[in-house]
């Protein structure tokens, strides 16, 4: 077992958090820790971030497909690199405009 | 002097609409021709909506029947399907069919009624927390909360139904709203930044698929539904032809390729045949296209298709590597990807041996039964149906031993006309759907083949044949019991057939009968040549109760745990 996290970026609306709560139930996955806010800067998104204990990075990457496969998820990534993801709202934020 | 002016009027027409009509505005800019559904206190307004609208609306009698009739109207039309149910109990009545949706890729867009804003979460009559709910079985679903973003969200439910890989978008719409006047919508853009459906496939893995293929001395094409849902069969083709290539098909996938084909081998998985599972056991390439490797098709995954390198085209990315290693994935519609593999071309593997090896296990080991003087073999009745129909008709099936005899014994030489329910496997499903296709294309010759217990889940449509006058011929395959239960029962629970046969049964004929529709019971071949000759040449709608041996089983079989090459019940 061991620990990984990733990040999401999601369109905020449609109960999307509900949405990822249930694909994280059916692949059988507990939440060790979940930090959900919306971005101040940018209402229409949310920074999602998730700690998972993982046994089989198969199993996780097929977890992290569901995700990322949602209609109101624009990004995912496991990795916690801070500028990854600054990176990423920047190029979010063009999208949105 | 304005209003006097035809567009004048038109303007006020339209200052008076409401949200009701705002949606069915929305409805017809999307080109809805039909729309399947049931009314109630949430969608009181809607209806009346409908009411002063030429929309055709089919007004099944159990919200479960309008959402498989919308199920069989989409698989047939490759249109989007369009379901209107009240709240709470209206809503929960369809969830069967949007997980049956979900799970075969139709593009459905449902719409709910909803209790009232301002009382939502307070347990109001009839509530029900229908997006809750539905979350996990829709491609996305929507709540309204405010009527402006009603025209934005039918797009986009639209969009999002019928592009990238189709499947169910649900809409509720809270009651209030549609009492709402509002004016006339401006031109709406969908805002959907996290979709991309349009997944354009990399050139370099579909030119490394090229020289794998080239290297190949034993490829075939697994083909799904895939190719059905990105109308790609005529480029299977082709591609098949060019490079010789053997296809199976997945239970979805029938028709996809023509079944007479010299190339066809047949359905593989569960109860397919033995050509076809052993082809994808024994080859060194396997090239999946639009299939998502289900359970019931792979057997067991340790020794699925284990010399072969296999190659997966699938336009949504998540199904590539999920349950069979894959050494080539291809993100991509499958017309697309076929087309570029047809643009390119390159020496076309040396495979003589191997299609003769193929052909032999064709020959050798094709689907079979044993035809007895006693019974009517449901099995001989479904080439009798192929027969009269010469294998172009439209048939719907429920789930089980008739499901699958269907598949096996049908010969689909198009694509389109096979609508049965593959993943969720739900009974009932059959027979709505099939009022669903004959509604989609009103020429179509259109079969039910159901199961004596699937029929009885769904059969209070039965009045609709009447009511829109549709002549689908109805083909009760029975068998006195849940068959396929039964027959899991006599095989791997010693014969304990715990509540699997009927002791009793409605009399279909005087069923039928009260629906003011003809109907006819066959036992035997010659009863069953005879009726179908009369009813396949003419326009009626039909229900035949055709009495098949009830011991029959469906073979040949991968038992559960077992792999494609382990099949039992193959032709001696
Ligand atoms: C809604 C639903 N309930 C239960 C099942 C489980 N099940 C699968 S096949 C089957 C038997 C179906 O009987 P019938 O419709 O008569 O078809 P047969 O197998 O006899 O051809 C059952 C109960 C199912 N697939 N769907
Ligand atoms: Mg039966």
């Amino acid at each position: 077992m061991k620990k990984r996290m990733f990040t999401a970026l999601v369109h905020n609306q449609n109960g999307i958090l509900t949405r990822l709560m249930g694909i994280f139930t059916k692949h059988q996955y507990q939440i060790e820790s979940l930090a959900v806010a919306v971005y101040p800067e940018l209402k229409e998104v949310s920074k999602m971030s998730v700690v998972l204990e993982v046994e089989d990075d198969h199993r996780f990457l097929q977890l992290l497909k569901q995700v990322n496969k949602q209609i109101d998820v624009l990004y995912v990534s496991d990795s916690p690199d801070d500028h990854a993801i600054n990176r990423e709202l920047v190029y979010i934020k063009k999208l949105l405009i | 002097m304005k209003s006097t002016t035809p567009m004048g009027t038109v303007e006020a027409e339209q200052l008076k609409m409401n949200g009701a009509d705002l949606l069915i505005q929305a409805l017809k800019q999307e080109n809805v021709e039909i729309l399947f559904g049931y009314p109630g206190g949430a969608v009181l307004g809607i209806y009346d909506a409908l009411h002063k609208s030429p929309m055709k609306h089919i007004l099944a009698r159990h919200e479960q029947g309008a959402i498989h009739a919308a199920e069989g109207y989409a698989r047939v039309s490759g249109k989007p399907g369009v379901v209107i149910a009240t709240s709470g109990p209206g809503a929960t009545n369809i969830v069967t069919g949007i997980a049956d949706a979900m799970m075969d890729s139709l593009p459905l867009v449902i719409f709910t009624g909803q209790v009232a804003s301002q009382v939502i979460g307070t347990d109001a009559f009839q509530e029900a927390d229908v997006v809750g709910i539905t979350t996990p079985i829709t491609k996305q679903n929507y709540q309204i909360k405010k009527l402006e973003d009603l025209p934005r969200i039918v797009k986009e439910a639209f969009y999002i139904a019928t592009t990238g890989r189709p499947g169910p978008v649900l809409v509720d719409i809270p009651k209030d709203l549609t009492a709402l006047p509002t004016p006339p919508t401006k031109q709406v853009e969908v805002n959907l930044p996290g979709y991309h459906p349009n997944v354009n496939p990399d050139p370099v893995h579909v030119k490394i698929l090229l020289e794998a293929l080239t290297e190949s001395e034993k490829p075939v094409i697994l083909a799904g539904a895939g190719v059905l849902h990105a109308k790609a069969s005529e480029d299977l083709l082709s591609f098949a032809e060019f490079y010789q290539l053997p296809v199976v098909h997945t239970l979805l996938g029938l028709g996809g390729f023509p079944a007479q084909h010299p190339l066809f081998l047949g359905m593989a998985g569960m109860h397919g045949c033995y050509a076809a599972n052993m082809a994808i056991y024994e080859c060194d390439l396997l090239i999946n296209i639009g299939a998502r490797f289900d359970d019931r098709l792979t057997g067991n995954l340790k020794t699925f298709a284990p010399k072969a390198k296999v190659a997966h085209i699938d336009i949504d990315p998540s199904e590539i590597g999920k349950n069979v290693d894959t050494q080539i994935p291809i993100a991509g519609d499958a017309k697309a990807v076929l087309q570029m593999l047809m643009d390119q071309t390159v020496q076309e593997p040396d495979a003589r041996l191997w299609l003769d090896h193929l052909e032999q296990y064709k020959k050798d080991y094709p689907y079979w039964y044993t035809d007895t003087e006693e019974f009517l073999s449901p099995q001989h009745l479904i080439e009798l149906v192929n027969k009269h129909t010469n294998g172009e008709a439209i048939v719907t099936t429920d789930v089980g031993q008739h499901q699958m005899w269907a598949a096996q014994f049908y010969s689909f030489s198009q694509p389109n006309r096979w609508v049965t329910s593959g993943g969720l496997g739900t009974m009932g499903f059959g027979f709505p759907a099939a009022i669903g296709a004959q509604l989609a294309e009103p020429e179509a010759t259109v079969v039910s083949l159901a199961g004596d217990g699937g029929f009885q889940m769904t059969l209070q449509e039965l009045i609709l044949l009447k009511e829109w006058n549709l002549p689908v011929k109805v083909l009760i395959i029975n068998n006195g019991s849940l068959g396929m239960v039964r027959q899991w029962q006599e095989t791997f629970y010693e014969k304990r057939f715990s509540h699997s046969i009927f002791s009793l049964q409605p009399d279909f004929l005087k069923l039928a009968e009260s629906y003011g529709i003809k109907a006819y019971r066959v036992s035997n071949k010659d009863e069953a040549e005879q009726v179908f000759r009369e009813v396949f040449s003419d326009r009626e709608p039909v229900l035949i109760d055709c009495r098949v041996n009830p011991a029959e089983n469906v073979y040949p079989m991968v038992a559960p745990g077992k792999g494609l090459h382990e099949m039992i019940g193959v032709k001696p």
